[in-house]
């Protein structure tokens, strides 16, 4: 079942509602041909509105949308050849899984022997042969899943679209479901637009995640851009756990952070502002000494890490440590540890640049 | 655990005792009391006589006076639903997809109609209709008709007034049964790649099915037990089954025959009942 897949580039795409601020604002972004993108960020952010806009389901109030180099904006949603899988899948409950299948190969009025053909290899990809004759309701979550899926690819649509496809599944369906996803994408070289608000499946998904705030464009990078190198204190905070620490330039190449001297990579002037950002891995714990000390205040035990709150005059942090490495077993609440974290690791956000 | 169950079945008897009383004093009781009625026998005159006879149900049979009736009032009942269900489907269609803050002001106002009491709107029909209604007046003064059309005191006036009768309840029923259709399906099937229209036909209309049946029967039931309506605005020249009822019972005072038409009807309304709920299910499934 091979597909044409598609570029897709939206420019200064808006969409303002009329209530409040615009659901999605000057949103540019460019997805290659095959690519894989997730578009991540927290409740309200405008995922959905875009992925809708894209779809052809939501009017944008500006901006343009192009697939292959044509402006879709002004084409109906009938004719926009896209593939669409909703959070509730959305399968239509009067019709059998091979009809729901069919559904978008009669609509392209194409012969019913090779519908039967299509429908077959799309229920063998999704690996679901056998269940032609089934009703939705007669479906699992993640079986029901599957049907939304092959319905949106055997039409072979340019761009394939999942709107938080995942979040009705258990966590263990999720993994599988995620893996799966990622395979047939592969094998198809469909470009896809995926949308969470997890930031697991965003990085283990995704060729490029985009992270979005507030209706607009925080962040467009790989997984390990945005996980690593985050270009805001927001993209920090949503992707991935972090602590963050409030500081003040020493002009010497140090930060002042509660009291403490702490050198960073990064040059600031002297009285400068920032929020400095340590990814708990990254945060040594050391019997004494240290940049900062401070004192365990609590251990939270969650399998495959253990969670140190370590709190001093003026700052608190949480160290990871994975349980493998049996280090932490001596550490309990009450001890006094030092605290310190390589130079490197450290994300330095000057307070003017980005004053959140 | 048994005990406390029965414990619980016995309450539940008990609650339900006054709604049982209700139904049998108010309803049943006058429905066996009209059956009764109508096998009474009648002398020359009407009047009430003692005993039973099944003379009644053999007039209604053989006569065909009566089977022209029902066939009258069949063809009125089904003409009202089919055109109450033309015009309160795209209303409720409507309504069910609103997601303003003016929904439930809508909706009041697609009921409301029930608020005033059929002789009032019936009058106000014939204030719209008659020969020297508003629209008779304004087609002459556009000179496009010399004599008026007659739009009362016949099938077109008690059409029409019936449609509009109905229509609150098909809009409200409709409105009940349209849960089962989501926004979600249709979006779904036009990025498959479906035209609205076809849309509407492969997806709305049949999970809208449900609904029109319901509607349909609870209009059909209305209709054909309608009698005001058909009253004042058939004007005396429209005969069916509620107004020779009406007509048997307070003019020709032969309460037997009419106990006996209104048997007839009850009949009526199981059969249609039980065709619904079948073709209910069927669409459903
Ligand atoms: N039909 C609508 N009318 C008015 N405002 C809307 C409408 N749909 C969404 N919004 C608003 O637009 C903003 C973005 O909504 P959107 O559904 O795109 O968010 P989202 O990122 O998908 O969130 P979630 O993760 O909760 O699904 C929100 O503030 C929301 O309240
Ligand atoms: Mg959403």
């Amino acid at each position: 079942m091979p597909s044409g897949g598609g570029r897709l580039a939206l420019a200064g795409l808006r969409k303002d509602y009329g209530v409040g601020e615009p659901a999605v604002d000057r949103l540019d972004l460019e997805i290659g041909q095959g690519e894989f993108v997730a578009l991540l960020g927290p409740s309200g952010c405008g995922k959905t509105t875009t992925l809708r806009m894209i779809a052809g389901l939501v009017e944008p109030t500006a901006g343009r949308i192009l697939l292959d180099g044509d402006d879709l904006t002004a084409k109906p949603v009938h004719r926009r050849n896209i593939g669409m899988v909703f959070q509730n899948y959305a399968l239509f409950p009067h019709m059998s899984v091979a009809d729901n299948i069919a559904f978008g190969l009669e609509m392209r009025g194409i012969a019913g022997a090779d519908i039967r053909g299509r429908v077959a290899e799309a229920l063998a990809l999704v690996r679901l042969s056998g269940f032609e004759a089934r009703r939705p309701k007669a479906l699992s979550g993640g079986q029901q899943q599957r049907v939304a899926l092959a319905r949106a690819l055997v039409i072979r649509p340019d761009l394939l679209l999942l709107d938080e496809p995942l979040s009705n599944l258990d966590a263990k369906l999720r993994e599988e479901m995620r893996g799966e996803i990622r395979e047939i994408q592969r094998r198809l070289g469909i470009t896809t637009v995926f949308v969470t608000h997890d930031q697991t499946e965003a990085l283990a998904l995704a060729d490029r995640v985009a992270v979005m705030e507030r209706g607009r464009l925080a962040q467009l990078g790989t997984p390990e851009d945005v996980y690593e190198r985050p270009a805001t204190p927001f993209v920090a905070r949503f992707v991935g756990r972090i602590n963050a620490l409030a500081a003040a330039a020493g002009g010497d190449g140090r930060l002042r952070i509660a009291g403490a001297a702490i050198p960073v990579a990064d040059l600031l002037p002297v009285g400068a502002r920032a929020t400095v950002m340590v990814r708990p891995q990254h945060i040594a714990l050391t019997p004494s000494g240290g940049a900062l000390s401070g004192r365990i205040t609590g251990l939270t035990y969650v399998g495959d890490v253990v969670q140190i709150a370590v709190a001093g005059d003026g700052f608190a942090v949480v160290a990871e440590r994975g349980t493998a490495d049996p280090g932490w077993r001596g550490l309990g609440p009450g001890q006094d540890v030092g605290v310190a974290w390589p130079a490197t690791a450290a994300l330095v956000f000057p307070e003017n640049a980005n004053g959140r | 655990m048994a005990g406390d169950r029965e414990g619980r079945r016995g309450l539940a008897a008990a609650l339900s005792l006054p709604a049982v009383a209700t139904v049998s004093l108010g309803f049943l009781l006058p429905v066996v009391w009209l059956a009764r009625m109508s096998l009474n026998p009648s002398d020359a005159s009407g009047a009430l006589g003692e005993g039973w006879t099944l003379h009644h149900y053999k007039e209604l049979v053989t006569d065909s006076f009566y089977a022209d009736l029902a066939l009258a009032s069949l063809k009125m009942s089904v003409t009202a639903t089919f055109f109450a269900l033309m015009v309160g489907y795209p209303i409720a269609l409507f309504l069910h997809r609103l997601e303003s803050r003016w929904k439930t002001l809508l909706v009041l106002l697609a009921i409301c109609p029930l608020l005033v009491s059929g002789v009032v709107r019936a009058y106000g029909w014939i204030v719209i209709l008659g020969d020297a209604g508003w629209i008779n007046s304004m087609l002459k003064g556009a000179g496009l008709i010399d004599r008026p059309i007659r739009l009362v005191n016949n099938h077109v006036g008690v059409a029409i007034g019936l449609t509009e009768s109905l229509l609150p309840y098909m809009t409200l029923s409709l409105l009940a049964g349209l849960g089962r259709l989501d926004r979600g399906l249709e979006e779904a099937a036009r990025t498959l790649g479906a035209s609205p229209l076809r849309t509407f036909l492969r997806i709305t209309l049949p999970l809208s099915l449900p609904a029109v049946v319901l509607g349909s029967t609870i209009c059909f039931m209305l209709a054909i037990s309608a009698f005001v309506t058909p009253r004042l605005l058939g004007g005396g020249r429209v005969f069916l089954l509620a107004t020779e009822i009406y007509d048997q019972a307070l003019l020709t005072l032969n309460w037997p025959l009419a106990a006996t038409i209104a048997v007839a009807i009850l009949v009526l309304f199981s059969l249609v009942l039980v065709a619904s709920g079948r073709l209910q299910r069927r669409v459903a499934q």
